[in-house]
């Protein structure tokens, strides 16, 4: 059973800028995979290259095996998508559009059970350039639904969606997913792909800069906590000690008398341990732990 | 059905759904049934010769007017839309985009001169004149292919290029070169040939297919091979007099060159480009 996503060291050039630099991936049949990134990490122009819109400068991608370039349609057949800027097609109804998706599928059946998926419904006669943003979202999120895809390709999928919206969206994802569905969405926005996803990739500046699943990343980002001690008598031999302390990384000695901490989870009361073996009193005790949010930001920012 | 189908069918849905569409394809209409109205006033006994004659000037603007219009845009304006990446997210090829437009666009380019030719020769026939069979076809057949031409032609510039803008200026061009000047050249063309002592006074039968190789020159002379054989309004190019080549058959060839050499030409850069 090849992998539903199998990316070898992708890069795309833009003359001297590079969008994408050597990705691999590998996304297993059955996963629910969150790819997330800021604007214009190149998220978007890696599922366009798996969708063959760009070429990739080196590197090769597949879909259940098939080269996404040498066989592109072929790899497309598998595929539901909801590519990112794309257009309606004028002149069309709603009804129409779900029908060039049926036959360019080769499925049959009534277009009505699609648009009824999505609930727009009752708009299936009216032509799909008058729908609202979310409207058009939610048809051609209906076309990506044609035919059952192996893999279903969501780029963004959430924009222009309103909360409830974007809930029902999610619920569909994680339906098609039970029927047996690879996913592949990206997303900016954490809590999206936290919803939803098994495993999580974020790309920044062209990298893939982690790959993990959420559960891995949380703990990631939660082994690692800050405390925030309030005392009355602090001296800079007790900073020292604190410092000495296995798995403390960080001590801060605030103006007003408070000492920030950051250290591994596990080590909280060595900490306190110490402080109370040189006599400090502790007024008061907070703690601070980074959230998914943090963990992002850190790998989003930190490589600049 | 396969893949190219399903793009044409959309495309004639649209085509035939959108105002400016059907605004365009009624006028085409309009035009060669209201020739068929009025040659009947000023000749009696009227033919499609006749026909032909009375028409030959507009729809030498028409017809090309009508093929580019409907080309230029197709895969650019498709492109910068969006459009086109969404028709891809599906499984077609990038042939199947270019081949679907063709046809799609052929088809509605050959249905309209056809319905308003064959309306025109009723109001040709009816009551007092007769149309022959065979030259309503060759009439039919030549202007079709004349529209393919300059379709094909639109449908490979909105493949080689990457913006509306670029499309627009290119389309005028050749608007332009082959409907504005390119028949006038001849005087150029003999002096320039004089000059470099290529020719005397007439020009050479060489020269004249090479100037005649331009869509429109070879519609006419199309045109003035099986349809109106009795007038010799393109010169030397006419006649069983002249050689094979300048004759009515490899004229028709050559048209049809001018659909397959632009499409392919088209469809071969168009290949290579990311969206």
């Amino acid at each position: 059973m090849p992998p539903a996503i199998e990316i070898h060291d992708a890069t795309k050039r833009y003359g001297s800028f590079t969008a994408v630099d050597r990705v691999n991936l590998e996304v297993e049949q059955g996963e629910v995979f969150g790819f997330l990134g800021h604007n214009g990490a190149g998220k978007s122009t890696m599922i366009n290259m798996l969708l063959d819109h760009v070429r990739p400068t080196t590197g090769n991608l597949k879909v259940f095996g098939a080269d996404c370039q040498k066989n592109s349609v072929r790899a497309r057949k598998r595929m539901g998508v909801l590519p990112d800027g794309y257009g309606v097609y004028s002149g069309l109804t709603g009804r129409q559009h779900i029908q060039f998706a049926m036959e360019s599928k080769d499925v049959d059946g009534d277009p009505l059970a699609f648009l009824d998926r999505v609930g727009i419904t009752e708009a299936a006669d009216r032509a799909a350039e008058e729908y609202s943003k979310g409207m058009t979202q939610r048809m051609v999120f209906a076309m990506a639904l044609v035919g059952e895809p192996d893999l279903l390709v969501l780029d963004e999928p959430t924009s222009g969606l309103d909360p409830a919206g974007a809930r029902s969206m999610r619920e569909t994802i994680r339906e098609e997913n039970e029927r047996g569905a690879t996913v592949f969405f990206s997303s900016h926005i954490l809590e999206q792909i936290e919803a939803v996803a098994d495993r999580v990739g974020i790309m920044h500046q062209g990298k893939l800069t982690a790959v993990d699943t959420i559960g891995g990343l949380r703990e990631m980002a939660s082994s690692e906590t800050k405390l925030l001690i309030s005392t009355n008598n602090l001296c800079d031999s007790v900073v020292n000690a604190v410092e000495t302390v296995d798995g403390v990384e960080n001590v801060v000695h605030t103006d007003d008398g408070q000492l920030a901490v950051t250290c591994t989870k596990q080590v909280k009361i060595d900490v306190l341990l110490t402080l109370d073996k040189h006599n400090v009193t502790v007024l008061d005790l907070t703690t601070e732990e980074p959230s998914l949010e943090d963990l992002f930001v850190e790998y989003t920012w930190r490589s600049e | 059905m396969t893949r190219w189908s399903t793009i044409a069918q959309k495309d004639i849905r649209g085509l035939v759904g959108s105002r400016t569409g059907k605004t365009g394809i009624g006028l085409v209409v309009l035009v060669f049934l209201f020739s068929g109205y009025l040659v009947p006033t000023t000749t009696s006994n009227p033919t499609m010769t006749d026909y032909d004659s009375f028409a030959r000037g507009i729809v030498l603007f028409l017809v090309p007017l009508f093929g580019l219009l409907l080309g230029y845009r197709a895969v650019v304006g498709e492109r910068a839309t969006g459009r086109l990446t969404l028709t891809l997210s599906f499984p077609h090829s990038r042939a199947d985009i270019v081949i679907g437009k063709f046809v799609g666009r052929g088809l509605t380019l050959s249905t309209a001169l056809s319905v308003g030719i064959l309306g025109g020769a009723v109001l040709i026939e009816y009551p007092f004149g007769s149309v022959t069979v065979e030259t309503l076809l060759s009439y039919l057949f030549a202007t079709v292919l004349f529209g393919l031409a300059f379709l094909a032609i639109g449908i490979a510039l909105s493949a080689l290029t990457t913006s509306l803008r670029q499309a627009t200026v290119l389309t005028f061009g050749v608007f332009f070169l082959f409907v504005v000047a390119w028949p006038q050249l001849t005087g150029f063309l003999l002096q320039g040939l004089e000059y470099l002592n290529l020719a005397n006074n007439t020009l050479p039968d060489w020269a004249v297919f090479v100037h005649g190789a331009e869509p429109s020159m070879l519609y006419q002379r199309v045109l003035d091979s099986y349809v109106s054989p009795n007038k010799l309004t393109s010169g030397a190019a006419l006649g069983s007099v002249g050689p094979w080549y300048l004759q009515g058959g490899p004229a028709v060839l050559l048209l049809a060159g001018w659909i397959i050499t632009p499409t392919v030409t088209g469809y071969l850069q168009f290949r290579r480009t990311d969206i």
